[in-house]
């Protein structure tokens, strides 16, 4: 089966085609252009006019890449949500246009469980990871359980690179600011207290990047307050993973979103993996961060376990929680 | 009520009906303070917007065109 992604949750649009091999997914081509506000964080309209303006030709592109005809194209997939209303209503748009002009079935999906399939479908040897899911907006931990994939942990408020990116912005980094911090970091050896702030299961953030722009104010040096945002803020999130692995007594942890490319992360997840005797995974870089490869292959898995959706019901929801989606393609 | 009203006349009836279609699950899951209509007939594609207040009429009429520019761009490449 070849499938079509439309990914459009929030700043990238993203396209992928995807083939299923022997059970397991094989990116044929996966194609994004990315939403770069001038200043300030992410304007919902701004955005939507963004993937409009590529949406077209990143679907040319991708099946072109795909090196495959749309006649070949068996299903469309597009993102359902959690996101950005009018970032999704495109997609969604987009989605229903190429599904009639085709005459080819079309499936909306979760964006969250797109990011862990894509690392089931894509790594071998992972079968049945805790996801810790990092990205701009969403930070959580995710396990199946019962028939469905449940948050064991969340951001009370905001997500880690939305945590990232706004205390970039107060000292004038570009965006992603990720990546700088990451490097900022590198140079720094003197930790300075921050909120260390996990409540239950979950994470918040908001008290620390309030502390940590404090401490810029207060002259401190950019390279400490970096290094020790992101000491502070991993720990938070290995711990609650790790105690998310314990309680469902998993043996694989899986990286997912775009701070997962952080090389800091990637290793405190991975010692903490290997304290525990347990697999880590992280898939590659273009397939960790927003992309429509990861929702094609979940329509795939969805399309082929029997769901089907009608165009006129192939609506959006902003509001689209990980554990609504009945994860009828596992046992 | 502030209104404003669209009428486009596309290619062929498949296309009309294509842009239509796509934009229908839009219209029944309505932005707040607006009624939108749509009317097909032939190539002729209608599109009425009712809002409360000027500023909600932009705001639909930018969606509902932003849409149709999407879905034409979509039918286009393929």
């Amino acid at each position: 089966m070849l499938c079509i992604g439309i990914e459009g949750t929030a700043h990238t649009v993203g396209i992928g085609v995807v083939k299923q091999n022997n059970g397991k997914c094989s990116v044929l081509s996966n194609v994004l252009k990315i939403y770069r506000p001038e200043q300030g964080g992410i304007h919902p309209r701004e955005a939507a006019n963004h993937h409009t303006l590529y949406i077209a030709d990143l679907i040319s592109e991708s099946v072109k890449k795909a090196n495959v005809s749309f006649s070949e194209i068996d299903l469309i997939s597009f993102s359902k949500g959690p996101g950005l209303g009018p970032c999704l209503r495109t997609g969604a748009t987009a989605a229903r246009a190429l599904s009639l002009t085709l005459g080819k079935p079309i499936i909306g999906v979760n964006h969250c469980v797109a990011h862990l399939e894509i690392g089931r479908g894509t790594l071998s040897d992972c079968t049945d990871p805790v996801l810790l899911y990092t990205s701009g907006a969403n930070t959580q931990v995710i396990a199946f359980a019962e028939g469905r994939y449940r948050v064991f942990g969340e951001t009370l408020d905001i997500g880690i690179g939305n945590c990232l990116d706004k205390f970039g912005r107060t000292v004038g980094l570009d965006f992603p600011c990720g990546p700088a911090i990451e490097k900022l970091a590198i140079n720094g050896n003197k930790y300075l207290d921050l909120p260390y702030s996990i409540k239950g299961m979950d994470i918040a953030f908001s008290g620390l990047l309030t502390a940590a722009e404090q401490y810029y104010r207060a002259n401190k040096s950019l390279e400490d307050i970096c290094y020790s945002i992101q000491e502070t803020t991993f720990a938070a999130l290995t711990e609650v993973t790790e105690r998310a692995m314990a309680h469902t007594e998993k043996d694989e942890v899986l990286l997912g979103g775009g701070v997962a490319a952080n090389k800091k992360l990637r290793e405190m997840v991975q010692t903490m993996a290997k304290e525990r005797g347990a697999s880590f995974f992280v898939p590659t870089k273009d397939l960790c961060i927003d992309n429509g490869a990861m929702i094609a292959w979940l329509g795939v898995l969805m399309y082929k376990s029997g769901i089907r959706l009608k165009v006129e019901d192939s609506f959006i929801d902003q509001r689209f929680r990980t554990d609504m989606v009945d994860v009828t393609w596992r046992e | 009520m502030k209104s404003a009203r669209f009428i486009f006349n596309f290619d062929s009836e498949k296309e009309a009906k294509i842009i239509a279609e796509t934009l229908h699950p839009e219209i029944k899951h309505n932005i707040p303070k607006t009624n939108v209509e749509i009317s097909l007939s032939g190539c002729k594609f209608s599109l009425h917007i009712e809002a409360n207040d000027l500023s909600s009429l932009r705001a639909a009429c930018n969606s509902y065109l932003r849409w149709i520019n999407t879905a034409l761009n979509v039918k286009k490449t393929v």
